[in-house]
């Protein structure tokens, strides 16, 4: 199945490499093929590299597209990590 | 035969003397100079099998690293590195890559680097951009582990032979204490870097500021350096050895008459008592330093002890071993030994990782890298305490700028060594004294309040005249003399030493400075009575102290400290060298 969700980065940092690293962490042992497009620029949420060439500031809007399995379940998870601002105090 | 044509190349000196040899150039490791070969399919999966031992080996390095580092922002990070050697385009990429083009995996892998590199140049925002950085960091760690399953020898070097490399790293300046170097040349690097420290305690020749790309179009048979005048010529004609020959010969002569006289007490020709102690940054050199018969050591670089060790992160126990060698050799003698001073753009954090800094975020250097890491200080100061137990060990802290620094640092220091005596581990409860360096412009400002918080203090003038001046002691269009003499520094000394005379605390002055027999009188006049130098310099330091007249340094300086230029100054010194 497919999911697809639209998240916003609340962090003042942006997706850095803190973000990132608890995104790859997230998807650790998800089955489904998972995707960030930004600015026309479509990456592998699994690959951490290439998370941080996206290089997406604040307020920036993220495409996340799920194939698999539990594409649903992760995409959930997902946004719920967008909204939680990955558990930053800033 | 036909003689090549001469060629002369200007660099800034380094580090002073002359040699002439043969060149050999040092594999620099770095990623634009990583060679491309060709592999067979057969050796496809060899190849692969290589590059998975080297990122396993990277992984292992980081979990080292994670168990004994705690702070939560640097956990954060190396959990990030660990997710990208995961990563698929670290991984199944390059395996990919490796079979396809048939190359060797190093090469694949700096290309793909190289790729990605490309990625963030494009990237506006600083913040993100910066993030390259640990993407090299992490890649310079796979690649030594690539290339150390082909480790460089350094007995391939020939004997007195002048190395070229485009920068030395830390691996490299196990290289210059092979005795067997005749000089060095470098592209970057230089002043005050761990080399260039090295190779002056040495007497090794070291010119920097070379364009190596010129060097590289010539077939070069021979080498001369010189550490005087910055040059390097390149296939010296007859006329120009013979030259550099004779100035050789009268470099030597006067360094065997000193050594005669090295007497164990050093006293100025009025007969004021003065201490010449040894800057130490090695086994070897307490070694070398008895029989220049120091005072003590007033000077344990230790960081510069583990500068060539393999290992990711310096246990305890490691630094336990090696602290008590020095002890035993040092044989009774006292010991200054100065806490790790790393951090920053300090390209030694061997105890973070190999080469570069874990996080240019967390650059800070000296005591502040310490109180921020104390998993670090403490294993170093357990380590210390451990090896001294009743021995006379002094720990002085390195760049100290605040008060409060030397506050928290005590407070550790004790706790440690109450943990210790709980322990089991040492016996004796008299407190070990603390000093500080003074390097750092606040510390002279405050040195009244420094002065009520240690022991003794350590005046670093190397750091201390380019934080004063805003200034790179490298600049070569700069003579060294306009820093070592220059008015505010010497104004600077004369106020550390009054306080430390009001307080009655001593004041050692250790700073490349102290090696400079021409700066001997005026520092005597300043009110100077321990001296810390590198061990070959100590018989011209004794020497020039000993033909100083006390009475008549004082005079001088107080004229000098009246003085607002530097070339004033040194006029009065070279009108005293004269008399």
């Amino acid at each position: 199945m497919k999911a697809l969700c639209r998240v916003k980065v609340k962090n003042s940092q942006g997706l850095h490499a803190r973000p990132a690293s608890m995104i790859v962490k997230l998807l650790q042992g998800c089955e489904s093929h998972v995707s960030f497009t930004y600015k026309k620029v479509t990456v592998n949420a699994k690959s951490i590299l290439s998370l941080l060439t996206l290089a997406a500031t604040k307020n920036a809007q993220i495409l996340i597209e799920a194939e698999g399995t539990d594409a649903q379940e992760v995409v959930e998870r997902l946004a719920g990590a967008f909204e939680r601002q990955f558990d930053e105090n800033s | 035969m036909k003689e090549q044509e001469e060629h002369r190349l200007q660099g800034s000196v380094v580090s002073e003397g002359i040699s002439i040899g043969s060149l050999f150039v040092l594999p620099s490791g770095e990623l634009e100079e990583i060679p491309t070969i060709s592999i067979t399919q057969e050796e496809v999966e060899e190849e692969i099998l290589r590059y998975r031992k080297a990122i396993e080996a990277s992984k292992q390095d980081l979990l080292i690293l994670k168990e004994n580092l705690e702070e939560k922002e640097t956990q954060g990070i190396i959990e990030a590195h660990l997710q990208m050697l995961e990563d698929p385009l670290m991984t199944t990429q390059i395996e990919k890559n490796i079979e396809l083009e048939q190359k060797n995996a190093a090469a694949v892998f700096s290309s793909v680097i190289r790729e990605y590199e490309k990625k963030f140049v494009k990237i506006k925002d600083l913040f993100f951009q910066q993030r390259i950085v640990d993407v090299l960091d992490l890649a310079r760690r796979v690649l030594s582990h690539l290339c150390e399953q082909n480790p460089f020898d350094v007995t391939e070097i020939p004997l007195g032979a002048i190395v070229c490399t485009k920068e030395l790293s830390p691996s490299h300046i196990a290289a210059i204490q092979a005795p067997r170097i005749g000089a060095i040349i470098t592209e970057h690097g230089g002043g005050s870097s761990h080399a260039a420290l090295i190779a002056r305690a040495k007497g090794v020749p070291y010119v920097s500021g070379i364009d190596l790309a010129l060097i590289d179009k010539i077939f070069v048979e021979s080498v001369i350096v010189d550490g005087r005048s910055g040059e390097v010529i390149v296939n010296p004609s007859l006329k120009t050895r013979s030259a550099y020959k004779k100035v050789i010969n009268t470099f030597k002569a006067p360094y065997k008459i000193s050594l005669r006289d090295l007497r164990h007490v050093t006293k100025t020709k009025d007969g004021k008592a003065i201490h010449v102690h040894a800057n130490v940054g090695s086994l070897a050199d307490l070694d070398e330093m008895h029989v220049y018969n120091p005072k003590g050591i007033g000077l344990l670089r230790s960081e510069f002890l583990f500068l060539d060790s393999n290992v990711v992160f310096l246990t305890e126990e490691e630094q336990f071993s090696v602290y008590s060698q020095v002890i035993a050799k040092a044989q009774g003698l006292p010991i200054v030994m100065r806490v790790f001073d790393v951090g920053g753009d300090k390209q030694m954090d061997v105890f973070l990782e190999k080469g570069k800094e874990l996080n240019p975020f967390l650059g800070c250097r000296g005591i502040r890298f310490l109180l921020k890491h104390r998993t670090v200080f403490r294993s170093q100061l357990r380590a210390i305490l451990r090896a001294s137990q009743e021995e006379e060990v002094k720990i002085l802290l390195p760049l100290v700028s605040d008060i409060q620094e030397i506050q928290m640092a005590k407070e550790f220091i004790q706790e440690v060594h109450k943990e210790l005596l709980e322990q089991g581990l040492l016996e004796r409860t008299t407190p070990f004294s603390i000093g500080c360096m003074i390097e750092v412009p606040s510390v002279v400002i405050l040195c009244d309040a420094v002065f009520q918080e240690v022991d003794f203090v350590s005046i670093g003038t190397n750091d201390l005249i380019q934080y004063t001046l805003g200034m790179d002691r490298s600049d070569p269009t700069v003579s060294e003399f306009f820093h070592l003499a220059h008015p505010s520094l010497i104004r600077m000394i004369r106020s550390v030493v009054v306080e430390g005379q009001k307080q009655g605390k001593p004041v050692a002055i250790c700073g490349e400075i102290a090696s400079n027999p021409g700066l001997i009188p005026l520092l005597l006049g300043l009110g100077l009575e321990e001296f810390s130098c590198s061990p070959r310099h100590i018989p011209f330091i004794k020497k020039a102290i000993r033909q100083c007249i006390l009475s008549e340094t004082i005079e001088m300086a107080e004229r000098a400290l009246q003085m607002t230029s530097s070339s004033a100054i040194e006029g009065i010194l070279t009108h005293l060298a004269g008399t």
